[in-house]
């Protein structure tokens, strides 16, 4: 693959991660009822939403920036934990087929991240932005 | 090296016994564990043996020889379930010397991920690629 072709693939799908999380995490803090319905749906305590919330926003800033290698990598460890906690906590909740797998949309998402930072940290220096 | 070497394996197994003795209630969801997480913190039944297992699986990467990115993740993890059961302990309103051997924890998991770093780089591996 071109330089180029990671470069901008890499930071397309981070950055549309990345918002998204932040947008899900900024509803989970502020207690957005949707929020709150996902979380008494499956049995989690509101305060659980403060958790998910702050982790989702801390997460996404950790991806988007590339100083801190560990941190990044500590971030898709999360958000990975995240998603699978997600699916099995609708799975046990007796959710459909559905619903349980839906996680697995913004789990593919964050590997396609991941691989092609991965892919970018190989890039030489001169060919980063 | 040997002294980074003993010191790792003192904290990393530390850390594994504990997690070993907090989380096999967990798993098996006896009744005490089931009293704490489900009727104190509001998390529901299948979480109990769902982050006993988590939390055994994280340990057991800790203790085998290899695998750097799942250890890495595995850190974090453990990390992430301490700042969550702080947190929770808080909302709650657990008592602060009720919640504070978790600290202790915390510092015991920092220590085996210090030397854990120390020891592949004396050992000459990178930090993941």
């Amino acid at each position: 693959m071109k330089i180029k072709t990671t470069r901008v693939v890499y930071w397309v799908i981070t950055i549309l991660f990345a918002l998204l999380m932040l947008m899900d995490g900024f509803g989970g803090v502020t207690r957005q009822q949707a929020g709150v319905e996902v979380m008494q749906h499956l049995g989690y305590p509101i305060y659980a939403l403060s958790i998910f919330g702050i982790a989702k926003i801390l997460g996404a800033l950790a991806i988007v920036q590339n100083k801190f290698k560990t941190i990044k990598e500590w971030a898709y460890a999360g958000f990975t934990f995240n998603f699978i906690g997600a699916m099995l906590s609708r799975a046990y909740s007796g959710d459909q087929t559905s619903w349980i797998l839906f996680p697995l949309i913004p789990l593919a998402v964050l590997f396609l991240s991941y691989y092609f930072w991965k892919k970018y940290c190989a890039l030489p220096a001169a060919k980063k932005f | 090296m040997k002294k980074i070497n003993t010191l790792y394996w003192i904290f990393t197994g530390l850390y594994a016994i504990v997690i070993f003795l907090t989380a096999i209630p967990n798993v098996i969801a006896n009744a005490d564990s089931v009293n704490m997480i489900v009727k104190q913190m509001g998390y529901p039944a299948y979480f109990v043996p769902f982050i006993g297992v988590a939390k055994c699986l994280g340990a057991i990467v800790l203790v085998i020889p290899g695998y750097p990115r799942l250890k890495e993740w595995a850190y974090a993890g453990l990390a992430f379930d301490l700042v969550a059961a702080v947190y929770s302990f808080i909302s709650i309103g657990v008592p602060v010397l009720e919640w504070i051997p978790l600290l202790l924890f915390a510092v015991v998991l920092g220590c085996s991920y210090i030397f854990y770093h120390k020891r592949l780089r004396a050992g000459g591996a990178p930090f993941l690629k």
